[in-house]
Order: structure tokens, then C-alpha cells, then sequence
């Protein structure tokens, strides 16, 4: 249908109508329903709730008419083409749409431009109306955000400016209210369903995620719906070559905007003074509206976000991920977690005209002439989290993958960033930093080991280079190098090292027992990765002893830091990489490595799992330990002889000695020495010629400082 | 036991935070177990064992330039083509057996013997003028030379 001739009087009359009805079957349907319901009436009140339901659209589609007609008759160019009074405008469909959406936007303008506050405020109330109502109209929220884009990015420095006013003593902790915030919240609503549905144009992104505010901008993240909410990827174009997305640009931007010193926070004015009271307030208040934080917990809640702005290293990005690697690490020469310093008032301004704080980063010194100076300390879980989900894209073996390259490229960065946690520079994380790193360690153990002896810089490796997925070498040798001190950062939590040598150890079984049964998949060299993890453990092993522990204690001796060790390996069985109990496949990588690299991951390895551990406590003082998970490898890979030998074994034993049990080794003190009997009868022969591991990898494992192993066999 | 803990307080005190860096008995052994790779791989390539001169050539030639790390035939490492060497030789190498053993088997013993293996390098060349030429282009790693 085209423009139709409406009364603009009439058509605003009906509109208010209309949006009475809405209000009032918005009040009373859902009491009537309820009443009639516990009443069991029969009346059929589906009615009712379509009258509902309906009400909201056709009232903002009378009022966008209501609107439209307004703007076509104080538009001068139709002052002469008026007939009868009438405005032509579009009656429905996507016509009217489009035309209420750019009218909306341009509403935004005028309202964001208007020096009359109460005016402003009248006319956001309006829009906000209106978005609400087309809340799930995609195609009205695209047409809206395409023409409004600009002026919503900058809408949260607008609100600030129209409601907390500096001047009054009683604001100077106010930077938005909480009715600014509801409308940042409805604007920010309605961009990310635009944004997730695909609507949103390549410009309007970039007036988002480009905007000269930046500070304004990202507060449509903090007070939008979660990460998980906005879209995954964008349109490519030229300012956005690999389609990133709207997260991951503005996080890019945010990034390098504080690193520049370019962004401020609306905050106080006037002459006003923060005194030493305030300082807390005024500490809490600022790192809440800090935009990088912001950013990063987005990120982490929509992974993808997070996978590109670490792993993506297009210069036209900026390639943020090494540099913000380190400072999330506390690898810099400034405070430990300290991002960021909020300085008062512009250069040498004395605090004589605050009004906001500028973003100052870490390692830059700060004029002493300026006003107050308040130190940015980023939460470690919500930077521990950023990093986690950095790395947590599935591995892949498909070249066009680009999430999973991403996700190499965050691995790097995160290893090559982190600090030693003993010796020179060294600084312990906090655990939940920590829990990035060993979450990191067990997504790319394979890399990780066949990267020993890497005297290059760290490295990604395309699919079928190293491993038919993609894949990492990390920077293995040299004084200092990346591997070491990752690991080094690792093993000062016992927690972590524990189930980081555990996951090391029931991954080589695996790769084992599929070599000797033939079923290792193509792509893989065994030499490389078995040979690597061996060396692996010795510098697993070197990294303990580097922090005071030592693996291969004798248990005779009662080293009780060596059993919380393994009681904390006790409880954090999930992490070894082939224990299933992760429910969202997506959020365990590990798994789906090992299922694309052929090992399986159907099995239950609790059992495996606590027979490792079990063992490695027993077997400890001989130095076996090892062999446990190999030879349950080999169980669960069905290895002709293995099991039979195993059942006959264990068949004529009293109960309390069978050490198998369904097909898993489960040993305790009582059946230990049965299961050493059979072990040391079958290590010799072949085809698995168990024993010959200390000979085969011995040498390896020792080539990498396993110092602990006291020039015999590994501790493992 | 007593010796176990012994090493473990040397790692310790070399006062650094690395394990492997150079300078020590132990860092010279393990700098020649780091680099033996590539000099068995320079053997492979110059004798084509194992298919290496036509594999290493094609994955080397599909890299950025500043990655490449065979140039005319011959291995040259540079800290920003190393890496993806050595996951080319971790990926392909390792494995291939020559005269019984494993290309990794064979550099385990070449860099516990301080010499190549006749058998897949011959007797034409020597470790030392193999990782000069080999790191010719790495200066970090010709600071010094672990092969006598």
C-alpha cells in the first residue's frame, strides 16, 4: 500500500485511544484471566489475551502514523501539497516501519541535541516507548539502529549530561541514574537484538563499535543483556575485513583508547573536592564504570567475542591480544592487577575543572599536577574468565576455521604473556588467572608437549603441520622461555599441578595404547607427541621442583604436602582431559580434541582417573606410577590379551585384593601388591613391552630437568 | 631419594626461571637435544629419507616468507620460522623410522653421543658445521655451539 491521506487530529486522537486500551488491557487481562482460571468458568479467555497481545502493535502503529503525519505537515516542502488538511503517509506494513523507524532516529537526534532537559527527557521517553513496543519487530529494530546508530552510542554521555549534574555536592559519585540506566538498558535491548538478528548495517556497527565516545558506547554493554545476547560475527567490510564482531571491535577500541589515555568518565564538577573519605566510594563508583572490564565480561559470556579479540592479530584491529594478555597476567612493570588509573580533570588543570576522569593506563606515569588519582585494580574473575573463554574454541581441523585459529592465537598469548611465579619477575596469580592458565594447558597439552624443544618464538601451526588440527608451538628453549615459566606459573598451585600432570599422564597412556593397537589416527605422529609428552612430564616435573615440590617423594617419608597434592587431584578429576562430566560439550574443547584426535572419550575415567591418582600415591616410591593409566588405556582400547589376562588374574583373588573392577583398575592399599604381580608378569612381554617405557622415554623425559628423577626412571 | 631432592634444589638455584637455559652442564646436553632435530632433518633432506626433501620443502613453501625455513634445500632457523619447524618435524619426522629407529630415537642418541649417526647422516659433514649452518641466521643460537 502506498502513502495514504490521514487527519494528523484525528489520527493522534486515535492513537492515544489505542495506547489507552493498550495500558488498560495490559492492567486488567492477566486478573481476569487468573480469576476466571481458579474459577474453572469455561470461558474460553484466549480471547482476551490476543486483544492483549495485539493492543501493543497497532497502538505504536497508530502512533508512528500519528507521528509521521505530524513531521509530513511541518515539513515546508509540503505546506503547498497539503489537500483538506491531510497528511500522506505510509498506512502499514514494512513502508510504515521503515518510515516510523528513521523517524524515531531522528527524534533521537533533536532530543540528544535539545538544551531544554525536561524537553529531552520527554522525547527519549517517547523512542524508548516506541522500542519497546517493536522490541520484537527485527526488522523495525534494524531500520531503527541503522539511521539511529550514532546518536545511541553516544546516549549514555547524553543521559549523564542532562541528569547528574556535577554541581550539585550531592552527585559527585553519580554518573548515570538509575532512570538513565533503564533507558540505556532498553536502548541497549533493543541493538543486541538487532545486532543477533542480522539487521544491524556494516555502518551502524561501526558507529557502535567505532564511536568517538567509546565510554558511551560500551555502557550500552553494561547495561545491555548478557555477552550471549549480541551477535557472533558481522558483515565484512572494509573498516571490518574479517567480520568481527560488534563486541570484539568496540572491545578492540576500548583497549586502545585506554591504552592512549583517550577515554573519560563522566564524573562530579565544579570546584568540588573528593576528600579522603570519599576515596572509596569514589574508587568503586569508577572501576564500575570502567569500559575494559565491561568489555571483557561481555566477551567471556559470548566466547566468540573473546576468541577474537585475543586471538585476531589483523593489524587494522590493532592486535590487542599479546599486550592485553600480559597486563590481564600481571606481567607488566607496574602494580600486580592494576589496569588502569583514573585521573582526575585534564593535564595540569590541578582538579580546578573536574567533571570527569581520564582513563590513564598501567606503566604510564601520571602528572602529579592533576586533581585526585585513583588506582584501577581489574577483578580477577572477570579477567580470569576473559582469558578462559579466550582459548575455549573447539579445536578444529578444517583450514577455514577461524574461530579455532583465534583460539590458537589466545593460547599463545596467554602462554607467552604469563610471568614466572618464582625467581626473578616472578608474581603468583590469582587463582582464578590461574584457572585460565590450566584450563589453557589441558585445551592444547599435545601442542604443549611436542613443543619442548621449540627454540623459536611461539608459533600457529595450520592443520596437518603438527597435528591435523590446528595447533600451537610454544617457545620450549632458552632463558628464560615461555613454556617454562607457563608452566613454572602452574605448578606454585599444587591444585593445578596436580591435575595438569595427571591430564599429562592419562593423555600419554592414550596415545600409547592406541600406537601399540594400531588405531592411532593418521596425523599423528606417535614419536612426536608420546616422545613430547614424556618430555613434558620432566618439565611438568622441573616447574614442581622450581616451587618446592617435588613429585617423586617417598611416601615413606610423609611428605604431606605431596598427598594434598594428590587429594587435590582427587577433586579435580573433571579436568582430566577424557573424564566426560562436563555437560556443555562446547564449553569442554578438551573433549572434542580428543574425540577429533581419535582418543575416546566415551569410557568413564573416574575410576581411571582415581586409580591414577590411588597409584600415584602407592606407587610413588617406585617410581611406576605411569604405568597404571597406560595399562587401563589399554583395557579400555580392548588390547587383545589384556583384558582376559587381567580377568584371570583377578578372578581367583579374595574380594578385597581383585583390583579390577568392570573393566577399570581400582586399587587400594589391600590389592596394590595383586596388581604389581600381574603388572611386573606381563611388562616384559610383548606386543606391549611396558617396561621398555623407561628405557624409550626415560631419555626424554630427563632431556627435559626431570630433576626429581634421580637419574633413573621418571617419577611417573 | 636424598639425590632426587639434591637435583631438584640445583634446578632451583641456577637463579633462573627457566630450566633449560644454557650455561651448564645439563643446559648443553639439553641445547643439543633441543637442536638434534634439526640436524637429522638436514641429514633426511640432503639424503631424502623418509620422503623429508619434498614434504619439508612444500610445508616451508606454503608459509609466510618470514617463516620459511628452507631456503635451496638447507634448514635455516630464525626465531620466527623455528616454531613452525619444529612442528613440521614433530608432525612429520618424529616418526619416520630409518635403519630401525625413529628420527627422535635418532636424535636422542646423536645428542647424548655429541655426534651424528653415520647411518642417516653419514660421515661428509659434522654436528658443529651443521648447526653453524643451521643457525647461521639465529644469533641467539650462535652464541654458542653444544656440538664439539
Amino acid at each position: 500500500m502506498g502513502d495514504v491521506g490521514v487527519d494528523p487530529d484525528q489520527v493522534a486522537k486515535a492513537a492515544t485511544a489505542l495506547e489507552q486500551l493498550r495500558d488498560a488491557l495490559a492492567a486488567n487481562v492477566p486478573t481476569i484471566v487468573n480469576t476466571m482460571s481458579s474459577y474453572a468458568a469455561g470461558v474460553n479467555t484466549a480471547v482476551l489475551k490476543q486483544a492483549q497481545a495485539r493492543s501493543v502493535g497497532d497502538a505504536a502503529d497508530m502512533r508512528a502514523r500519528s507521528n509521521l503525519a505530524l513531521a509530513w505537515m511541518s515539513n515546508p516542502e509540503n505546506i503547498d501539497g497539503t489537500y483538506g488538511g491531510l497528511a500522506f503517509v505510509p498506512w502499514s506494513g514494512q513502508a510504515l516501519d521503515n518510515a516510523d523507524a528513521k523517524f524515531e532516529a531522528q527524534a533521537l537526534a533533536l532530543a540528544e541535541s535539545s538544551s531544554d532537559p525536561t524537553i529531552a527527557a520527554q522525547q527519549l521517553q517517547g523512542i524508548e516507548q516506541d522500542l519497546k513496543d517493536h522490541m520484537s519487530d527485527s526488522a523495525w529494530l534494524g531500520a531503527f539502529y541503522s539511521n539511529a546508530a550514532p546518536y545511541v552510542a553516544k546516549l549514555a554521555t547524553t543521559l549523564h549530561n542532562l541528569d547528574a549534574n556535577g554541581q550539585q555536592y550531592n552527585n559527585r559519585f553519580t554518573v548515570l541514574t538509575q532512570s538513565d540506566q533503564q533507558v540505556l538498558a532498553t536502548f541497549a535491548k533493543g541493538l543486541a537484538a538487532a545486532d543477533k538478528s542480522g539487521t544491524l548495517t556494516p555502518e551502524a556497527v561501526q558507529a557502535i563499535a567505532n564511536a568517538p565516545d567509546i565510554w558511551s558506547a560500551a555502557m550500552l554493554i553494561k547495561f545491555g543483556p548478557p555477552g550471549s545476547a549480541w551477535a557472533t560475527s558481522e558483515q565484512k567490510g572494509p573498516q571490518n575485513p574479517d567480520g568481527l564482531s560488534l563486541l570484539a571491535v568496540l572491545t578492540d577500541n576500548v583497549y586502545k583508547d585506554e591504552q592512549t589515555g583517550k577515554i573519560k568518565i563522566p564524573l562530579g564538577g565544579g570546584y568540588n573536592r573528593y576528600t579522603a573519605d570519599d576515596q572509596q566510594q569514589l574508587q568503586g563508583t569508577l572501576s564500575n564504570y570502567d569500559p575494559l572490564t565491561v568489555m571483557l565480561k561481555a566477551d567471556s559470556q559470548n566466547k566468540n567475542a573473546a576468541w577474537q579479540v585475543m586471538g585476531d592479530d589483523n593489524p587494522i584491529y590493532g592486535n590487542p591480544g599479546p599486550s592485553l594478555a600480559k597486563l590481564l597476567l600481571w606481567n607488566t612493570k607496574d602494580l600486580p592487577s592494576l589496569t588502569a588509573r583514573f585521573v582526575q580533570g585534564g593535564p595540569n588543570d590541578k582538579g580546578q575543572y573536574p567533571g570527569y576522569f581520564t582513563i590513564s593506563p598501567a606503566e604510564k606515569s601520571v602528572d602529579e599536577a592533576t586533581g585526585a588519582i585513583v588506582l584501577n585494580f581489574m577483578d580477577p574473575s572477570i579477567a580470569g574468565a576473559f582469558l578462559d573463554a579466550s582459548t575455549s574454541a573447539p579445536r578444529s581441523i578444517d583450514p577455514n576455521d577461524l574461530n579455532a585459529k583465534y583460539a590458537a592465537q589466545a593460547a599463545i598469548n596467554i602462554i607467552d604473556g604469563t610471568p614466572p611465579a618464582s625467581g626473578d619477575g616472578s608474581v603468583k596469580l590469582d587463582p582464578a588467572l590461574q584457572q585460565a592458565l590450566t584450563d589453557t594447558a589441558q585445551r592444547y597439552l599435545v601442542d604443549l608437549a611436542m613443543s619442548v624443544n621449540n627454540q623459536g618464538d611461539s608459533t600457529v601451526l595450520k592443520p596437518g603441520t603438527q597435528l591435523p588440527a590446528w595447533a600451537i608451538n610454544v617457545n620450549g628453549q632458552g632463558s628464560p622461555n615461555s613454556l617454562s615459566d607457563f608452566l613454572n606459573q602452574i605448578a606454585s598451585n599444587k591444585d593445578d599441578l596436580a591435575s595438569l600432570d595427571a591430564a599429562a599422564k592419562v593423555t600419554f597412556g592414550n596415545i600409547y595404547a592406541q600406537d601399540k593397537l594400531g588405531v592411532l589416527p593418521p596425523g599423528i605422529s606417535k614419536t612426536g607427541a608420546d616422545m613430547g609428552l614424556a618430555g613434558l612430564l620432566g618439565r611438568i616435573d622441573t616447574a614442581a621442583n622450581q616451587n618446592g615440590i617435588d613429585l617423586a617423594k617417598d611416601l615413606d617419608e610423609q611428605h604431606e604436602e605431596y598427598n594434598k597434592m594428590l587429594e587435590f587431584a582427587e577433586s579435580t578429576v573433571k579436568f582430566v582431559p577424557v573424564v566426560g562430566e562436563a555437560a556443555d560439550e562446547y564449553l569442554d574443547p578438551t573433549k572434542a580434541m580428543l574425540g577429533l584426535l581419535g582418543v575416546s572419550t566415551e569410557f568413564s575415567t573416574d575410576n581411571a582417573s582415581t586409580a591414577q591418582t590411588v597409584a600415584a600415591q602407592q606407587f610413588a616410591e617406585e617410581s611406576t606410577q605411569l604405568h597404571v593409566p597406560m595399562v587401563q588405556s589399554l583395557l579400555n582400547f580392548n588390547a587383545p590379551g589384556i583384558l582376559a589376562s587381567a580377568q584371570q588374574a583377578n578372578a581367583g583373588l579374595p574380594p578385597d585384593q581383585q583390583w579390577l573392577q568392570n573393566g577399570q583398575i581400582v586399587l587400594t592399599k589391600a590389592n596394590m601388591g595383586q596388581f604389581n604381580g600381574w603388572y611386573e608378569g606381563i611388562a616384559g612381554e610383548p606386543p606391549y613391552k611396558l617396561e621398555d617405557l623407561n628405557t624409550l622415554y626415560g631419555d626424554a623425559y630427563r632431556a627435559q630437568g626431570g630433576a626429581a628423577s634421580n637419574g633413573a626412571q621418571g617419577p611417573w | 631419594m636424598a639425590a632426587g631432592l639434591l637435583l631438584g634444589i640445583a634446578a632451583c638455584s641456577s637463579g633462573s626461571t627457566s630450566s633449560t637455559g644454557s650455561g651448564t652442564g645439563q643446559s648443553t646436553a639439553s641445547a643439543r637435544n633441543a637442536a638434534a632435530p634439526a640436524l637429522l632433518a638436514q641429514c633426511a633432506i640432503n639424503a631424502d629419507l623418509a620422503g623429508a626433501a619434498g614434504s619439508a620443502a612444500k610445508a616451508s613453501d606454503q608459509l609466510p616468507t618470514s617463516q620459511q625455513w628452507l631456503h635451496s634445500g638447507k634448514i635455516q632457523l630464525t626465531a620466527a620460522s623455528a616454531g613452525q619447524f619444529t612442528g613440521w618435524y614433530e608432525g612429520h619426522l618424529a616418526a619416520a623410522t630409518v635403519h630401525g629407529k625413529s628420527f627422535d630415537q635418532w636424535a636422542q642418541a646423536a645428542a647424548s653421543s655429541d655426534k651424528l649417526p653415520t647411518a642417516v647422516c653419514g660421515t661428509s659433514t659434522t654436528a658443529s658445521a651443521l648447526y653453524a649452518q643451521v643457525y647461521a641466521h639465529y644469533p641467539k643460537m650462535m652464541k654458542s655451539n653444544p656440538w664439539s
